[in-house]
């Protein structure tokens, strides 16, 4: 399947990556090759083949139980860009 | 023209768990900023989500209650967006195996029982919240990131917000009988997101549907509803044809604006989350949280009507509640009082403490128990009705039985009908005037109970000062 | 002494015998990755102090007679995508570039749980995406058996180091051959361990159905001690993980004794593509295998031929949405030139911080996941990879091990691949299926070739077939001598 370049400007919104300019162009031919690449797979015959739910293994369950380990001091603060009031903050958000 | 609104919901309700859904930080409301986190819950790159097994027993849980199958193989998937309050950027939920599916909730609209199906019932996690006010920009709170939910979609089966406000206070009942929810309004415990559509009266066809996004009332979903279809029909009638699109709730200003249209419908690429692996309720499982059901709200509020000869009104406020509702059962099943009394007790001086105390049943010291040996204590006229009034508080905050209170508090009636013989007499030989009145035909007898009810200090039994007062005044 | 030269077992009798001390052993070892490491590039951090605090500690211990696990004091390199509480974990690029973990990973409080003494983090693929170090946005690694060439990747630094004699073990992770192929590259022993077998929990993801954390030695009696260590079921950590049976007893279980195995040459690894040197090397071995009373004949496993199209749609699709949470929001790199606006703030960290090669596998990624692709592409795999897992199968319902060898070719040329994505991918069409399978895969070197650069093989197990595997390794390794090699420096 070929892509093309509305197709590739969908998907870098979706990424939310910037690819303006020669960042695309730079970008174009090689998506291209790689997506001829896995389209190989379009050969292959699956039947009826599918996997809508892997069950090999099942039921990794935890009990209900609170655990507090961790203050935003430790966790949060010494990481954060730029930590306000408590948490991380960003730029206002118009909802 | 005449229109049809047609209307589906998709409610979220959290779950009442003690820690988060995919990490063992505490759920509880009101905590400090960011004090109910760890690296799961706020997205530290190479942590890993481990689901919290009640959840799956709650959503399977309410399945049972509205009538749904469900799974007994379901998965977790990945719902993708960028988002401040979403430090994954995802969500973990459920798509393409919900836990429950098709099922059928039932309420009543002004006497008229309607029904709703439900589409799906999946759990997820609730994301955080963004705060405006605490600097110049948004800070981020992630205690509720990782709060369970339940999202449950209707089918597009109501038709008015009426119905919408019945089938919503079903689903709040129905939670708290199962007791998987606070149901807490003003903490968002309860949210939904509501689709609108209009239609010409009689048309089968489903017009093109706006999602309304931000309700977060039940009686702001009416309001919400209401508008939209007022909207619509406004649209409609001036030629305009209706897009679709999702528009948000301002219950202050109380209209809608556009939030974002069908062109820039978000996709979100669901896929099924490689962290988190198959789930599967076996038979056992399956058995005990069916164990765990009650009989329903609805199923309780008919038979109240038909089996107690109840009003509606009287049968619509017992069912709403568990604790109600089954301290009537439990005291009715008891055989030892009539279902009407222990009814109109609950209905009305225990809901009045219940009221004033600002207080719930369950965290009464009030048991089923207790009421059945008040009510039989008047039936038997050990005690007065007006004494069993007072009995009623400590009832509620002790842990005596209603005959010790009686004791203590010296409620017992005076049946003995040589000691109210002289009462009576006593009483008519005070009140002359009375006996003359009653000679020259009026009616004192009402006086002359009260002035005996006076003298026996309220301890003795009406019905004898009655039928003795008349004998007495014959005699005369 | 050159304690360096010597393998992690022969350590941790000198340590245990108190004939040398733990700090004198991670001094020497700091000094020899003083002496080249200049030259071979491996470490992003050395924890120097933190070590050497470590190995203190460990010597405290075993003065006051405490019993100490066999790696006790024992130095280990660990991959730069494994979290370490306090300590940097960049993922080898500049969107982490100043990203201290809150929380240790569960292998690095195992490694704490046996006195381990960690040296520092290792250079690595930005994110694990690449099969040559040279994605890292810190720096190249180098091999040290020939500076001009890569080292393999993406655990290039964890390979580097071992090879350089910097440190005797060393964790990396493997998602389609990032343990493997730089094993094979730089001359040492390297195991991908069963899916589950290891807890993932605080390996920065990259792809979750596939990656796995595994150990690096020179020998693989050294590899199966770290094997050992870090082997655990994680309940309350990783869904994902699994009980092994046999949690902690490999090295103990060792047992070269090959007469009877059956080992299964699988034809579509040995055709076009391979190189001369390389199949005869692995052909070399096999015949090895058969003198010491195993059984080697041909099998037949032709859905190679779809696993680089299968490995490059799931890992992509799942690190899309891994690394959707690096968005210069809660930690890592954010953009100075966002502004006021949140979107461009996501947009420019994302598309600043990551790296090209890393942007290309998001791009990927989000395609095969979105709306009007997902059923060809993503669900397409999905299926293909039961149909792999079944074929594996199958193969040993005959045999107990497959013998393949690692990559194509031996370490090439810095900067000979790293204009053609897809020069690079190919690289990976001998190690992806092990990881769509989720089984168990073991490189050691089985020879040079004629430019003196070591070529490795590949075992590949059942699952939870790690003590045959490494029965085998061992077998191998005392046949050949091909064991505790250390480039000259």
């Amino acid at each position: 399947m070929a892509i093309t370049r509305q197709e590739m400007e969908h998907i870098a919104v979706l990424a939310r990556l910037d690819i303006a300019g020669e960042r695309f162009d730079r970008l174009a031919d090689d998506m291209q090759n790689i997506v001829g690449m896995v389209d190989k797979l379009q050969q292959l015959d699956l039947g009826d083949i599918t996997d809508v739910i892997n069950t090999e293994r099942k039921n990794a369950l935890r009990e209900d139980v609170v655990r507090q380990d961790y203050t935003p001091d430790e966790l949060i603060a010494p990481n954060a860009p730029d930590f306000q009031a408590g948490g991380v903050a960003v730029p206002r958000v118009v909802e | 023209m005449k229109y049809e609104a047609v209307i589906g919901l998709e409610v979220h309700a959290e779950l009442s768990t003690e820690s988060k859904i995919f990490c063992s930080c505490s759920t509880k409301f009101g905590a400090p900023i960011n004090t109910h986190t760890c690296p799961v819950c706020t997205g530290m790159p190479g942590a890993l989500p481990v689901l919290n097994k009640q959840v799956v027993h709650y959503a399977a849980k309410m399945g049972l209650a509205t009538g749904c199958t469900v799974n007994r193989l379901c998965k977790s998937d990945r719902k993708n967006y960028f988002y401040p309050d979403l430090p994954k950027a995802y969500q973990i939920s459920q798509f393409d195996v919900p836990i429950c599916e098709n099922g059928e909730v039932f309420f009543y609209v002004d006497g008229v029982k309607k029904s709703c199906r439900l589409e799906r019932i999946h759990f997820e996690e609730d994301a955080g919240k963004l705060l405006h006010d605490e600097i110049d920009g948004t800070v981020v709170d992630f205690n509720r990131c990782g709060v369970p939910l339940i999202e449950m979609v209707t089918r597009p089966d109501l038709r008015s917000s009426a119905e919408a406000k019945e089938f919503l206070e079903m689903i709040k009942t129905t939670l708290s009988y199962l007791d998987i929810s606070d149901c807490k309004m003003e903490e968002g415990s309860i949210r939904c997101d509501i689709n609108v559509s209009i239609r010409p009266e009689g048309s089968t066809e489903l017009g093109t549907r706006v999602e309304m996004k931000n309700v977060n009332t039940f009686s702001g979903a009416v309001r919400a509803i209401d508008y939209e279809i007022a909207r619509q029909i406004d649209v409609v009638e001036h030629g305009g044809t209706i897009q679709q699109e999702t528009r948000r709730w301002d219950d202050v200003k109380l209209k809608n604006t556009v939030m974002r249209t069908k062109e820039d419908a978000q996709d979100y690429r669901y896929f099924p989350d490689p962290d988190l692996i198959a789930v599967e309720i076996d038979d056992a499982w399956m058995a005990q949280i069916e164990s765990e059901i009650p009989e329903l709200p609805i199923s309780r509020y008919e038979r109240y009507l038909n089996e107690y000869g109840m009003t509606a009104m009287e049968a619509r406020q017992l069912s709403d509640s568990f604790a109600k509702a089954s301290m009537l059962d439990e005291a009715a099943n008891s055989g030892k009082v009539k279902p009407k009394a222990a009814a109109n007790w609950i209905l009305s001086d225990i809901s009045k403490y219940l009221n004033d105390k600002q207080v719930e049943l369950q965290d009464t010291k009030l048991t089923a128990g207790k009421l059945v040996d008040l009510i039989v204590l008047i039936d038997k006229g050990t005690i007065s009705g007006a004494a069993g009034k007072k009995v009623l508080p400590a009832l509620f905050e002790t842990d005596e039985t209603a005959e010790q209170i009686v004791e203590r508090m010296g409620l017992k009636q005076v049946s003995d009908e040589g000691a109210i013989l002289a009462i009576v007499q006593d009483v008519l030989a005070k009140n002359e005037k009375a006996v003359a009145d009653f000679k020259a035909g009026k009616n004192v007898t009402g006086f002359l109970v009260g002035q005996c009810m006076k003298a026996s200090r309220g301890q003795g039994n009406p019905q004898i000062i009655n039928k003795l007062i008349a004998q007495e005044l014959q005699k005369r | 002494m050159e304690l360096f030269k010597k393998t992690a077992a022969e350590l941790s009798d000198l340590l245990a015998k108190k004939e040398i001390s733990a700090v004198e052993l991670t001094k020497d070892v700091l000094a020899r990755t003083q002496a080249v490491d200049e030259k071979v590039g491996g470490y992003i951090t050395v924890a120097a102090d933190a070590a050497l605090a470590q190995a203190e500690a460990v010597d405290a211990k075993r003065a006051s007679g405490e019993a100490l696990s066999p790696l006790a004091g024992i130095p280990v390199a660990v991959k730069d995508n494994i979290c370490t509480r306090g300590t940097l974990t960049t993922c080898a690029s500049k969107m982490l570039y100043n990203f201290k973990p809150p929380y240790n990973a569960t292998v690095v409080d195992k490694l704490a749980a046996h006195d381990v003494v960690v040296t520092g983090k290792v250079n690595m693929d930005e994110f694990a995406m690449g099969s040559s170090c040279e994605n890292s946005a810190m720096h190249v690694t180098h091999n040290p058996h020939d500076l001009t060439r890569v080292p393999g990747g993406s655990s290039g630094g964890s390979a580097a180091v071992v090879a350089a004699g910097e440190v005797p073990l060393s964790l990396g992770s493997d998602t389609g051959g990032s343990i493997r192929q730089p094993a094979s590259f730089c001359g040492v022993v390297g195991l991908k361990p069963t899916y589950g077998a290891v807890s993932r929990y605080g390996l920065i993801a990259f792809a979750s159905s596939l990656d796995q954390i595994g150990p690096f030695g020179r020998t693989v009696e050294d590899t199966a001690m770290l094997l050992d260590a870090i082997t655990g079921y994680d309940p309350m950590h990783d869904s994902t993980s699994v009980k092994t049976p046999f949690e902690g007893s490999v090295r103990a279980n060792l047992n070269p004794d090959m007469k009877g195995m059956k080992i299964g040459l699988p034809r579509e690894y040995f055709g076009e593509g391979i190189s001369d040197e390389v199949r005869k090397a692995v052909l070399a071995a096999a015949d090895q295998y058969k003198a010491m009373g195993a059984e080697v004949f041909e099998i037949s496993l032709p859905l190679v031929e779809y696993a680089l199209p299968i490995y490059y749609i799931l890992s992509s699709a799942e690190a899309s949405s891994n690394l959707a949470r690096f968005d210069g929001v809660k930690y890592g790199y954010r953009t100075p030139n966002a502004g006021d606006d949140l979107i461009d703030l996501y947009v420019k960290s994302r598309s600043e911080g990551f790296g090209a090669e890393v942007q290309r596998r998001i791009m990927l990624g989000t395609y095969v996941l979105s709306s009007g692709y997902y059923d060809a592409y993503y669900k397409k795999a999905r299926a293909a990879q039961r149909k792999i897992k079944e074929e594996f199968a199958n193969a040993f319902q005959t045999c107990d091990m497959i013998l393949t060898p690692v990559a194509p070719t031996t370490a090439y040329e810095i900067g000979s691949k790293t204009t053609d994505p897809l020069a690079m991918y190919a690289g990976d069409i001998c190690t992806v299926s092990v990881n769509i399978a989720g089984l168990p895969g073991l490189v050691q070197p089985c020879g040079f070739d004629s430019a003196n650069m070591p070529i490795g093989m590949q075992l590949i197990g059942r699952p939870f077939g790690e003590q045959t595997l490494l029965n085998a390794g061992l077998a191998f390794e005392q046949a050949s001598g091909l064991r505790n090699i250390i480039a000259a420096l």
